[in-house]
This record gives C-alpha cells, sequence and structure tokens, in this order.
C-alpha cells in the first residue's frame, strides 16, 4: 500500500522535473550504448557493425525513452496537458468558427441562468411580513375559482371566535374592480385600484406605516366617512413622496376621503396577493350585517398563536366548519364553510409554478436549439479535419489518444462559453434588479405601468406583455383612460386562457352587488357571476371607446420586456 | 536448435533486476541487462530498452537506488543498488515463485502422468 504511495509522489517529483529525467535518461542511454559498442569491440567486430548491434540490442533508442516517460511521471495528465495546448492551438487557428460558438454557448447559457436566477429569486423571497412562516391561508373549499375561496363575514367572526389557534384573522375582499375608483379633484383625474381591507389585515402581517397609521375601528364601521390608506407606489407617482399627504383629502369618485396613511414600501400588496395588478390604495371593508349579507367576500389569511401548527388549526377550523354547517341549516342567508388551510408562502409562490413550468420548458428549448446549432457547426468541421487525424494515426496514435483529443477541444469550447455566458448572467441579473420597472426583488414583481400613451408594458409573474391600444396611441389622454380597462380586459381575457388566477377582475366594488344589492339567491354560495362575463363596464363609456375595439398584443415575451 | 525466447511479463522482469542486483551488488543498467541475459543463458527475450522503465518503477517504490558514477573506463554511469526494502520484497516475490512454480509443477506433471 504505502509502495503505491511512494510511487505516485515519485511520479508527480518526475512530472515536475521532466527536462532534468529526460537528460538523465539520455547520458543512461549514452552510456548503454557505449558499453555496449565497447564489448562487441572486444569481441572483434567493426566499429560501425559493433555500433548496429548495441543498437539492435537496446530495441529501439525511442521505444527506450517512450517507456521511460511512461514509467516516470504522470502519462496521463501529460497527454490532457498536451492535448489542452493542442486544442488552444487548433481553436485560434480557426478564431472565426470559435468565436461564434463560444458566442451561441455564452448567450444561451446566459440567458438561461439568468431567467433561472430571477424566478429563483421569485419564488424564494421571503414575505416582507413580520413571522411569515406563521400565516396560512384559508380558503374556504377546494375550488380554483376565488368566488368559492372567499368566505363570508359572519363564518369569519365565528372562525375568530372558537378557533383558540389562531393569534388573529384578517382578510381582503378580491372583488374589487382595477381602475374603478376615479379621483377627481385638485390635478389631473386618474382612475385607481382600491382594495378593501379588514380592520386587522395589516396589523396581523405585521405591517408597519410608512406615514401616518393604519384603520381604526370607528373608520371600519358601515358607512363611516372615507379613509383610505395609500401605497406606497402610488404615493411616490401621485404625491411624489410629499410628507404631508396624511391628512389630506381626496375626491374618490366624488366624495372626500381622508388619507390616514402609506404604506410602507416592502410591502407591494398586487406582487403577494394579486400578480398582474396592482393596488393603489386601501379602504375598510367593514364587518358589519350589511357587508354579512353580500355573501363570500373575503380572503382570509391568519397567523397561528406561538406553538400551534397548522394541522390542529385545520381541526379546529374543520370543527368549526361542521358548527357552521347547522347554522346553515336555519338561516338561509348563511353560506357554509369548508376550511382548507396552507401556508401563505405555498400559496404565494405556488401561483408562480405554471409561469415557471412554462419558462422552464422555453428555456431548456433555447438550450436545445444551442446545442444543435454547435453540433453542426463542429460536424462541419471535423470533417474537414479528416486528413488531419488521418497523419496522426498514420504516425501511431491509438483511436483512445484522438478521441480524447477531441474530447477536449469541445470541454475547451464550452468552458469558454460557459465563462462567457457567466458573465453574461451576473450582468444581466444584476441589470434587471436595477431597472426600475423590472422590480426585482425586494420591491415588487408584479406592477403595471404605463410607459407612455399607448403602450402599456405590464409584468404578470413571470409573464411579460406589452400592449397596444388603438385609442391610446393617438395619444390621447382621456381616451386611454377607457382603454386601460379595455387592455386591462384584454389582458385580462388572456391570462383566463392561460388558466392564471386573478382575482382583480372587472367586478364592482364591494357593496354594490347585483341589482337589488340584497345577498345571495338561494343557499348559492356567490352572488357574483362567473367568470366569463367579466367584461361588464358599469360606467358609461367615454367618447373615444367603442366597444370592440381591438387591442393587439404584441405577444408574449420571456425575457426582457422593453 | 534455435528456440523461440521466451516473452516476460513486466512483473518477472523486475524480480529478476531486483536478483540481479542484490547478487551482484552496485551495478548500471547495461551490466544488469547483460547479466540477466547471460544467466538465463540466452533464454530470455529481452528488449534491453525495457530495463530501464523497470529500473524507473523499482526506483520509484523504493526498492533500489539509484547514483551516478563513473565505470572502469572513466564512463559516467547510473548505478543501482538493492535497498534493504527491496531485499525484503525479494524475498516475498521470490517464495511466491517458487510456491508457483511447485504449484505448476504438480498440476503440469499430474497431466503428463495420466496421460502416459
Amino acid at each position: 500500500m504505502t509502495d503505491w504511495i511512494r510511487e505516485l509522489a515519485a511520479r508527480a517529483a518526475s512530472f515536475f522535473r521532466k527536462m532534468a529525467r529526460d537528460e538523465e535518461f539520455d547520458e543512461e542511454m549514452a552510456a548503454h550504448l557505449e558499453f555496449a559498442v565497447q564489448e562487441h569491440l572486444r569481441r572483434g567486430m567493426p566499429l560501425d557493425e559493433a555500433r548496429r548491434h548495441a543498437l539492435v540490442a537496446i530495441g529501439g533508442v525511442s521505444q527506450a525513452r517512450e517507456l521511460h516517460r511512461e514509467s516516470r511521471g504522470l502519462p496521463r495528465l501529460e497527454t490532457i496537458l498536451q492535448d489542452l495546448r493542442y486544442a488552444g492551438r487548433t481553436l485560434r487557428r480557426d478564431a472565426g468558427l470559435t468565436a461564434f460558438a463560444v458566442l451561441m454557448i455564452g448567450l444561451g447559457v446566459g440567458a438561461s441562468c439568468t431567467v433561472f436566477s430571477v424566478l429563483n429569486a421569485l419564488l424564494l423571497r421571503p414575505l416582507p411580513f413580520t413571522d411569515p412562516d406563521q400565516l396560512v391561508w384559508i380558503a374556504n373549499g377546494t375550488s380554483e375559482n376565488l368566488s368559492a375561496q372567499t368566505t363570508q363575514v359572519a363564518n369569519l367572526r365565528d372562525l375568530q371566535a372558537q378557533s383558540a389557534s389562531f393569534a388573529g384573522i384578517g382578510g381582503y375582499s378580491p372583488f374589487y374592480g382595477a381602475g374603478d375608483i376615479l379621483l377627481s379633484g385638485s390635478g389631473e383625474p386618474e382612475r385607481l385600484t382600491g382594495v378593501p381591507v379588514t380592520e386587522s389585515f395589516f396589523p396581523l402581517l405585521g405591517l408597519k406605516p410608512r406615514l401616518g397609521r393604519f384603520f381604526s375601528a370607528e373608520e371600519c364601521r358601515w358607512k363611516a366617512p372615507k379613509s383610505v390608506v395609500l401605497s406606497h407606489g402610488f404615493w411616490q407617482r401621485r404625491f411624489a413622496g410629499d410628507p404631508g399627504v396624511v391628512g389630506r383629502q381626496l375626491t374618490l369618485d366624488g366624495e372626500p376621503a381622508s388619507v390616514i396613511g402609506v404604506m410602507p414600501a416592502e410591502f407591494d400588496f398586487a406582487a403577494t396577493f394579486t400578480p398582474g395588478s396592482r393596488a393603489d390604495l386601501f379602504y375598510p371593508f367593514p364587518l358589519t350585517p350589511e357587508t354579512n349579507r353580500q355573501g363570500n367576500t373575503l380572503a382570509l389569511i391568519g397567523r397561528l398563536r406561538a406553538g400551534a401548527n397548522l394541522a390542529t388549526a385545520q381541526a379546529e377550523a374543520n370543527v368549526v366548519g361542521e358548527r357552521i354547517r347547522n347554522a346553515v341549516d336555519l338561516d338561509r342567508f348563511r353560506n357554509g364553510f369548508r376550511p382548507r388551510l396552507s401556508p401563505l408562502r405555498d400559496r404565494v409562490s405556488g401561483r408562480f409554478r405554471y409561469a415557471l413550468v412554462v419558462l422552464a420548458g422555453a428555456v431548456a428549448f433555447l438550450m436545445l436549439l444551442v446545442c444543435a446549432n454547435l453540433s453542426n457547426l463542429l460536424l462541419a468541421r471535423a470533417s474537414a479535419r479528416k486528413k488531419e487525424m488521418a497523419i496522426r494515426t498514420a504516425l501511431g496514435a491509438g483511436r483512445g489518444r484522438l478521441i480524447g483529443q477531441m474530447l477536449i477541444e469541445s470541454m475547451v469550447l464550452a468552458s469558454a462559453g460557459a465563462a462567457l455566458g457567466l458573465g453574461l448572467a451576473i450582468g444581466s441579473t444584476t441589470l434587471l434588479a436595477r431597472l426600475p420597472a423590472a422590480n426585482i426583488p425586494p420591491a415588487a414583481i408584479g406592477s403595471y405601468r404605463r410607459r407612455s400613451p399607448g403602450v402599456h408594458s405590464i409584468d404578470i409573474g413571470a409573464d411579460r406583455y406589452r400592449v397596444w391600444d388603438g385609442a391610446g396611441a393617438a395619444g390621447f389622454r382621456h381616451g386611454s383612460y377607457r382603454s386601460d380597462e379595455r387592455v386591462r380586459a384584454g389582458i385580462d381575457r388572456k391570462r383566463t386562457r392561460l388558466d392564471a388566477r386573478i382575482p382583480g377582475g372587472l367586478r364592482d366594488r364591494a357593496g354594490r352587488g347585483p341589482a337589488d344589492g340584497s345577498g345571495p339567491i338561494d343557499g348559492e354560495p356567490d352572488p357574483r357571476p362567473p367568470r366569463g362575463s367579466w367584461i361588464r363596464h358599469r360606467k358609461p363609456a367615454g367618447p373615444s371607446c367603442r366597444p370592440g375595439q381591438s387591442v393587439h398584443l404584441a405577444g408574449a415575451k420571456a425575457g426582457l420586456f422593453r | 536448435m534455435a528456440e523461440k525466447k521466451l516473452d516476460l511479463m513486466q512483473g518477472t522482469l523486475d524480480v529478476m533486476v531486483l536478483q540481479t542486483l542484490s547478487a551482484m551488488g552496485s551495478q548500471h543498467g547495461y551490466g544488469i541487462a547483460r547479466r540477466i541475459e547471460q544467466i538465463s543463458g540466452n533464454q530470455v527475450l529481452l528488449n534491453q530498452g525495457t530495463i530501464y522503465a523497470s529500473l524507473v518503477r523499482l526506483q520509484q517504490r523504493g526498492w533500489i537506488a539509484a547514483e551516478w558514477g563513473t565505470s572502469d573506463n572513466q564512463r559516467k554511469a547510473k548505478y543501482y543498488s538493492i535497498t534493504r526494502r527491496g531485499a525484503k520484497q525479494l524475498a516475498a516475490d521470490v517464495q511466491r515463485w517458487e510456491r508457483l512454480s511447485d504449484v505448476m509443477g504438480r498440476v503440469l506433471g499430474q497431466n503428463v502422468e495420466d496421460a502416459g
């Protein structure tokens, strides 16, 4: 055993002293030949014959040298090094092809890396709440249809009262309309998206307002004077970060509303809960009999008490659900409650899973194309090198040696391409993180930006759409507001086809149900019409819209959207 | 009658070299090769160049040591000598060979008797 180690060490030592060893061997060879010649001379052979005999007896000096070298150093390593040098020379000779191949690999690898890093960051990004692992998503039933996932106010109260595992439960109402609130008064009129939230929603998540405060119990009463909390993005955009905005009165839908606070920058409601939309402001959703009559309205989030786990919470919730079932039999306006609890993080990241699969497929396909291209390129070059291979074989190179050399060449190309790709990926992820519109973590990943009149750039999770709309392209401001809606309608339609789940569709704000404003119909869990009839404008259309105005989708690009 | 000379396997040449060095003391490569040829009665097909590969191997395993010296006719040459470890290895190898040849002899001899 130790002999083996000793031998390896000796071989390694010889590897680094090749020149010296070669010289020594030559000396030895020379000495050997001399001795042989001397002996033959003593026997009376003439000089040249003596020399010939000596050489024959040795069996070929170069063979001897080869054998010596093989025994001496690290032959495989030496072969590899030699092949590397040779590969370098060959690739340099064919500089054009090398550059092209390296570029191709680099771009492919770079693109894939960037896409996956970004997605990785998005998926693994921690939720911007305190103790996010304690937060659970309380769905009502297992249907993917959001209308069936929401819970009635009374059920929320019951769950809160009867379950001991929750430190608190809050929620928001997903049935808000994007752009349903008209901001008028001073400055440009603008359509805003408002999200109704319960009183405890923000405290539950552990958020602290950037300015001002969150809703008080007074403000969460039915028909209380309007108060709103602004989102950070809206505050920056509309009020340029003015710290005096708290206490101001805004005119929303013709009525005054006071601004009581501003959300912190890390919190992007849309990114977490409703990718593909945006939230400009938040207003209270009262938990009163009036809202109770609206049926299933709330998407619930609960915070587990310290020490409670999901299983016990689910069990307790099931019990509550059972009890509610009895109440349902007695009360016509009461909906059932079949709670399904899941960690909030799963809910949030789970929605990207589809996008991830699509993107992964696209990237895999891209790499496949790169590989196919590359093989073609190298194949073409290989056929041009047949002569070289023939010569080398004639000189005594074994098949293994030639294959090894080709392998090393390919590896050199691949490594160079990979290095380039890595550099590109690092560069582009840094760039993406800095682009204000890209909004890669820690800020939002889903946002809506109007980049210029008529061109809307929308990040929806990892899909990016660029949309032009007819009226907007003419720079017609008023018209473009209307078109916003239609644009979003068009997008929503497309998203429907992609089986995405967007809660913020074109619906009316909570508080305005079907025609008479009364509650659910005959035990049906949801008064709202299902997704098919989303495209419904409650407001009278302006002068520049025409129903049926077409929306052109520029196509979904998985890469940069600029 | 010129029989074909026996081909030598790699391990056997090492043993021969060790034995030669053990018997002769310090010797250079040519001397070792000639000695093996003589002792074996020229029955061994020895490509003299292979001696040097063998010598390198033995040296790397620490069974022989080498140093430069001068021969009788003032020629500089590398002289090899067996080491203590080499002597131990040689003893083990000799034992193994004797056992091997003993067994082979018995087995092969048995066949001859049966046939006869």
